[in-house]
């Protein structure tokens, strides 16, 4: 039996990772009625007795995450050390500082990661040693912050180099156009260059999606309309106070717990049994046709529960419908009018393979594949629904669609970059076309506009960073442009008649 | 003399659960419709091939159960212990901690060479214990990871490590669509490289079993636990205790070696489907009757016109008349009217088994030209009556059944191939390109073959 | 039928009514023995006794020439079938007369000719020790030990298709059977094996014979069911009248042998053999006289050693000239290469193997051949009896099996390469070339 890591870096990576660490004690303690340290247990929690060392079998005594936690600032991991999460984490399991990152991905990566390597690799590795087969590395982080982004980044780069065998399933969150933080674009562009090189798997995650969704179930349990009452317990954005209580909710933790869903149920099948397994392995090797496209759009239903017991089973037909609806993805995208690649269902609870089989079949028609994978599906079945639901789906699906989220990216980039540039220019102008004193007296202006300018630019936040150059944003905005070329080179084949290849002639 | 089961992966531990159990159940079935004498001979014989006897009384499958990741395993060893009428022994297991992620490279070039000597050494220990080896038959399947590389590979060192014994390989056939989306690209090296060391492959196709549980059996909710069931059935009328002879009342003693030399002493043609009729559910059975001529008439049909099961047959089809000159090279995209026969085998089980007239399977229109009916067809009678069906009847057949679906995944993969897609996973672990070449030439070889009949 | 030289009569002491004994005799050393009335008919060419000989013959050869219990569906009962089955097996063993194959099939005529060819199989294939071989009753138990040599006798005849030619991936079917035959046949003697190996380790110590130490399957069968012993009785009492009945014979084959004589006589002479194997009579009998013998064994033998010193002289002269002529040369070439370690090791070993076949071909059969009886023995028990050990015999049949492989490799490399060289010419065209199946 496999295990999994989670390794939550910065103030969203770590918020999101408490929420998911909630829900799975919730799921688990929903199954396991016996109290005995089971081998689904064993995935993502350690079994220590009083003195702290690890039983193997038998009850559970006391359960450890498997988990290292990191960030630059103290306050959310304070709040989780004194919340009811308490005794899940183990001091030994933390690295935090008190300055921060500034927001500054040169900060996060360059400047904290060297200073923080050797703690970082130590605790890894004894993490890793508690585990008797290490299969994964899950990274939680934001993409526009400066310990998410920059840190998060450099530990994705450590684990490849100390666990090149190991999975690394990257969940990113990425910033929205109306984010407060200036430099996001900065910050999101340069990691982005980090994932395309060292993370076998990245499952992108935009705020807007999820606040829709959000709003969505606020307006369905506040409707009132008649039949409308939802089961409580199977709000996929509910915790049970893990951070705080109700009372204190911020907008932040159901969004959070959307994401947290997405962990659990993508792990589900290597946890829990099934008539058809699927292994965290499996998902890169059927979703990522080509080593650089490895950007999943995930899709989470049903979303909530209806009470009423008397709705007829057309439910389940229906949760496969809106796993391809724009409204249920977790990034700002439409699958369905783009070109899949690949695409994976991952089944949980009362559900039959005829089922899944006779909705692949009735979704097909309506969604355009790539001309050499007409058949590109991967399903798994776990017999375990999530608490408070009887079946539910989450969606994979490696699709073209993520290229917009890319481009508005790289163009809120260069919008920024370009203002750099601008400062330069103007200047040699002045330089050719003016008379020598007036030229002096408007360059003095100028100079402190430029000064002015690139400060609007933040550049010199970053280049003040050691070992920090201006081609490092080059050569991540030409990385970027790269991933995106290739998205474009596959939806050129959308809609073009398929022809097949020609095959081997043999003569007997 | 027995066989050794070896059940691969999370297919190959399912469905080889269901074949023991289901062989078990017939044979503590009373409505045999023979003698008790003749049922504790038949009950003997079965035993000897595939069951130990225990301190315990109770029987112990003669299996090896091997995958990479231990729930599958656990779940089936648990299963059988509590059938009470039979069990898995308690050493004879091997499973590993991680799977092999879809990967036919992974199975075969990373946990093939690393747990060789292992597996080696829990099958030879298993054979040591046995008077005399007839064979193996191992379940795989062809899509996942586990089944398909590492079956792939542990073939290739059964046949070095017995080069004297029969290797069958029970291969399942994946859905055409959404199991595995690199199910294309590893049954294309998978059946290439069975198709060096296995001396017949058995091909089991999911679609044509879910159609079976749909429309003959009337399931609504079909499960993978259903199809396995049905496929047990299907093996368990074919390998039960059969005469060994017309007129003899002893039970074969070499079912399996006598099923290989009747069907694929060819060393090109190796690929067997199967045939069942009838097909129903349980609760049926008590009110329908049969007739042999009707049975035999609707396989023959089944037969000459590739239908997967007993509804929907074209009656259109006919054999070509004797005289005209042979027919033109077919080619696999055209609908394949008539399916040429090189062999078959059929085993009638039932009452009044000795009364049915196979003629119909005796006309050399069914078969190649280079074969004439008395090489060509072979069928064995016995009157005890298989899981509770009055009358059953079954037919291995190596003809062309399997050209469709064969050249239909070698198209898909050479597809997806020229786009070299999913191509660097299996690089990662040491299947080069020339490898997927080689593989795809020996498949265009085998099609090539079995068009040309 | 040739012979050498005419024997010298009268010298047999026989009486007038020896003829009919004799014949009583071979009728009883043989299973559904002839009279001496069919004879006699046949001598005259009387069409009567035609039908009784083409059954004879067939029963005869069909005992003989059967492998496993023949199915009796598989018996041809017609009188043509049996005929052309006769044919058949004399063709394969050579038989030249060329009146017996032109005899017809519906059995009209021809009882002397039959005749001929029965007495040219008594002979050539030893009929009555071949039948009394089969009836012999076996206690120890018995393990045949052949090799290719022995098997290749019979051709298989093969169904030819419309133009007279046979389509090669039958030839491959057939091929393919025989494979699986054999691995059946391997995983039976295995099991044989095994059992026989429990059955002699748990009655060690039981046999009388302290040689043999252990029983065997038939002789454990007795103790457990001791009332087959009746049936063995019966079996050995009828072996042991075949045994008299086959002495009987022997004592007066000579008779019968010149009678056929005079029956050869009034046949017309048939075609000059060409055929490998000569029909001859026994010669040992033509010069029945002990003192004969001995003067003639005398003489030959001072004859070979003559002409041996006389070889010898020979060769040594060839050898000297050859080694002088060598000499000469030698001085005259050039240095020849060094060869490297690993090429000189190769040509030994090629060398080596080209000696050992030459050896094995060249020399005597070393290892028994038939049926031979099988007795345990502990790893370091000392061999007293003189019997070859398993071990031994495994190592000279691998040694021939290992020969024989290089041959075919040989033979399929040199097809391969052939085949190469044609595809060479065609353009665009990868050949590959098929993967030869293992056993």
């Amino acid at each position: 039996m496999a295990q999994s890591v989670v390794v939550q870096v910065g103030q969203c990576g770590n918020q999101i990772g408490c929420c998911f660490w909630d829900l799975a004690l919730r799921e688990h303690a929903s199954v396991n009625k016996k109290g005995i340290y089971d081998d689904a247990l064993k995935n993502f929690f350690r079994n220590v007795d009083t003195r702290g060392t690890g039983i193997s079998k038998g009850r559970i005594c006391s359960l450890k995450a498997r988990a290292v936690l990191i960030d630059m600032e103290e306050g959310v991991v304070n709040e989780i050390l004194q919340g009811p999460l308490k005794d899940v984490f183990d001091s030994k399991q933390l690295i935090t500082n008190v300055s921060g990152s500034g927001n500054n991905w040169a900060v996060g990566y360059k400047v904290f990661g060297s200073h923080y390597r050797d703690q970082i690799v130590e605790k890894l590795r004894q993490t890793a040693e508690h585990c008797d087969c290490l299969q994964c590395f899950f990274l939680i982080h934001s993409m526009g912050g400066g310990t998410g982004s920059g840190l998060g980044t450099f530990i994705l780069n450590v684990l490849e180099d100390e666990f090149p065998e190991v999975y690394r399933f990257v969940t990113s969150v990425f910033p929205s156009g109306e984010d407060d933080v200036i430099t996001s674009p900065y910050n999101s562009v340069l990691a982005m260059k980090e994932l395309n090189e060292h993370a076998d798997c990245v499952l992108p995650i935009e705020n807007e999606s999820l606040f829709d969704i959000v709003s969505k179930i606020n307006q369905m349990i506040n409707s009132g309309k008649p039949g409308t009452t939802v089961k409580q317990q199977s709000l996929v954005t509910l915790n049970e106070g893990g951070i705080k209580k109700k009372l204190d909710e911020k907008p932040f933790d159901k969004m959070n717990n959307i994401v947290a869903n997405l962990l659990l149920n993508l792990t589900s099948s290597s946890r829990f049994e099934g008539s058809l397994n699927m292994d965290l392995n499996e998902i890169s090797m059927n979703l990522v046709p080509f080593p650089q496209l490895h950007y999943l759009v995930s899709s989470l239903t049903p979303l909530y529960t209806l009470a009423d017991v008397n709705i007829p089973p057309r439910r389940l037909d229906q949760m496969f419908s809106d796993a391809f609806s724009k409204d249920y993805q977790l990034i700002q995208a439409d699958p369905k009018h783009s070109l899949y690649l690949a695409c994976a269902l991952l089944v949980r609870g009362n559900v039959q393979i005829s089922d899944i089989r006779r909705n692949i079949e009735r979704l097909k028609s309506s969604l355009h594949f790539v001309s050499w994978n007409q058949e590109g599906w991967k399903t798994s079945l776990c017999s375990v629904p999530p608490v408070g639901h009887s079946h539910s789906l989450l969606a994979l699906a490696n699709n073209t669609c993520v290229k917009p989220t890319f481009m508005e990216l790289k163009n809120r980039f260069l919008r920024l970059y370009k203002k750099k540039a601008c400062v330069f220019d103007i200047t040699s102008f002045m330089e050719r076309n003016l008379s020598v004193r007036s030229l002096l007296k408007f360059l003095s202006f100028l100079v402190c506009q430029a000064a002015l300018w690139e400060s609007l630019a933040h550049l010199h936040h970053y280049l003040q960073v050691d070992r920090m150059e201006d081609s490092c944003f080059t050569e991540a905005v030409s990385s970027l442009s790269s991933l995106i070329e290739k998205y474009n080179e596959l939806d050129v084949t959308k809609g073009l008649p398929i022809h097949e290849q020609v095959r081997l002639n043999i003569v007997i | 003399m027995s066989v050794v089961t070896v059940q691969l992966g999370q297919c190959g531990n399912q469905i080889g659960y269901e074949v023991f159990d289901t062989m078990c159940r017939d044979l503590h079935n009373t409505q045999g419709f023979c003698s008790k004498r003749e049922n504790e001979i038949y009950q003997a014989s079965c035993k000897e091939h595939f069951f130990n006897e225990d301190k315990s009384e109770v029987p112990v499958a003669r299996a090896l159960l091997i995958d990479m990741e231990p729930k599958v395993i656990s779940q089936t060893l648990l299963k059988a212990a509590h059938s009470g009428r039979w069990k898995y022994g308690q050493h004879s297991h091997f499973c590993q901690r991680q799977g092999s992620g879809n990967n036919w490279a992974y199975g075969y070039s990373v946990h093939g060479p690393k747990h060789e000597e292992s597996i080696m050494n829990l099958i030879q220990r298993e054979v040591e214990e046995y008077d005399s080896l007839s064979g193996f038959s191992i379940i795989m399947s062809m899509a996942g990871g586990t089944g398909s590389g590492l079956g792939a590979f542990l073939t290739q060192n059964l046949r070095d490590a017995y080069p004297n014994s029969f290797i069958m390989n029970q291969v399942i056939w994946p859905y055409g669509t959404g199991e595995v989306i690199v199910q294309n690209y590893n049954s294309v090296l998978t059946l290439s490289h069975l198709y060096r060391s296995s001396d017949a492959l058995l091909v089991h196709e999911n679609d044509v079993v879910h159609k079976i549980c749909a429309k003959l059996m009337n399931i609504k909710q079909i499960s993978f636990r259903d199809v396995n069931q049905v496929i047990a059935h299907q093996l368990g009328s074919v390998f039960q205790p059969t005469y060994s002879s017309e007129d003899s009342f002893q039970y074969r003693r070499n079912p399996l070696g006598d099923l290989m030399t009747a069907l694929v002493p060819h060393p090109e043609f190796k690929m067997l489907g199967l045939r069942n009729i009838p097909q129903m559910p349980e609760n049926s059975l008590a009110y329908t009757t049969f007739a042999w001529a009707g049975l035999l008439k609707h396989l023959r049909q089944m037969l000459i016109s590739n239908a997967k099961m007993e509804e929907g047959i074209d009656w259109q089809v006919r054999p070509p008349l004797s005289g005209l000159p042979a027919l033109e090279k077919v080619s696999p995209n055209k609908e394949l009217r008539f399916n040429t026969s090189i062999a078959n085998l059929l085993i009638l089980r039932g009452k009044d088994v000795h009364s049915a007239d196979t003629g119909g399977f005796k006309d050399p229109a069914l078969y190649t030209s280079w074969l004439q009916p008395s090489d060509a067809f072979c069928e064995w009678r016995t009157h005890r009556a298989f899981n509770k069906y009055e009358k059953s009847a079954a037919l291995v057949s190596n003809s062309q059944f399997l050209l469709k679906p064969l050249d239909t995944i070698v198209g898909k993969a050479w597809n997806m191939f020229a786009s070299k897609a999913y191509v660097h996973q299996y690089t990662k672990f040491g299947i080069e390109e020339e490898d997927f070449l080689d593989s795809f030439t020996v498949l265009e070889q085998i099609v090539a073959s079995y068009c040309n009949l | 039928m040739g012979r050498l030289g005419r024997r010298p009569r009268g010298e047999t002491g026989t009486g007038p009514g020896a003829l009919p004994k004799a014949i009583a005799a071979l009728s009883r050393a043989l299973p559904g023995g002839p009279s001496p009335e069919t004879f006699r008919r046949a001598k005259f060419d009387l069409p009567e006794a035609v039908a009784e000989l083409w059954s004879l013959l067939f029963s005869l050869l069909w005992l003989i020439h059967q492998e496993d219990k023949v199915s009796p569906r598989d018996l041809p009962d017609a009188l043509e079938g049996q005929i052309r089955f006769v044919k058949w097996v004399l063709r394969c063993h050579g038989y030249g007369r060329q009146h017996f194959y032109q005899l017809p099939e519906v059995g009209s005529h021809g009882s002397c000719e039959l005749l001929l060819a029965f007495s040219w199989l008594l002979a050539y294939l030893s009929l009555p020790e071949q039948f009394l071989f089969l009836r012999c009753v076996h206690q120890g138990d018995g393990v045949w030990i052949s090799s290719c040599k022995d098997l290749a006798r019979c051709p298989v005849p093969l169904a030819l298709g419309p133009k007279g030619r046979v389509d090669i991936r039958y030839i491959q079917w057939l091929l393919g059977k025989l494979r699986f035959h054999w691995r059946n046949l391997y995983e039976s003697q295995q099991e044989q094996c095994t059992l026989l190996n429990k059955i002699h380790l748990y009655t060690r110590g039981c046999h009388p014979d302290q040689s043999i130490g252990h029983l065997s399957v038939p002789e454990t069968e007795i103790l457990r069911f001791p009332e087959s012993s009746k049936q063995l009785l019966q079996e050995l009492e009828s072996e042991n009248s075949c045994l008299e009945a086959f002495l009987e014979w022997k004592h007066m084959e000579l008779v019968y042998w010149q009678w056929m004589d005079t029956v050869l006589d009034t046949r017309p002479g048939g075609m000059p053999n060409t055929s490998k194997q000569d029909v001859f009579l026994p010669e040992i009998l033509q010069n029945y006289s002990p003192k004969y013998v001995t003067r003639e064994m005398d003489r030959v033998q001072k004859n070979l050693e003559a002409l041996r010193e006389r070889l010898q002289e020979v060769v040594n002269q060839q050898r000297a000239a050859w080694h002088m002529k060598v000499s000469k040369c030698s001085q005259r070439l050039p240095r020849p290469p060094e060869l490297s370690t690993a090429k000189r090791k190769e040509i030994q070993e090629a060398v080596g193997y080209e000696l050992t076949t030459l050896d094995q071909d060249c020399g005597v059969k070393r290892h028994p051949c038939g049926l031979q009886r099988l007795v345990f023995r502990k790893a370091r028990e000392p061999n007293n009896s003189g019997a070859q050990s398993v071990t031994k015999i495994i190592q000279l049949l691998k040694r021939e099996e290992a020969s024989l492989e290089r041959t075919l490799r040989r033979l399929q490399e040199e097809c391969q390469q052939e085949l190469a060289i044609l595809a060479h010419g065609l353009e665009g065209v990868i050949w590959i070339p098929p993967p030869y199946p293992r056993r």
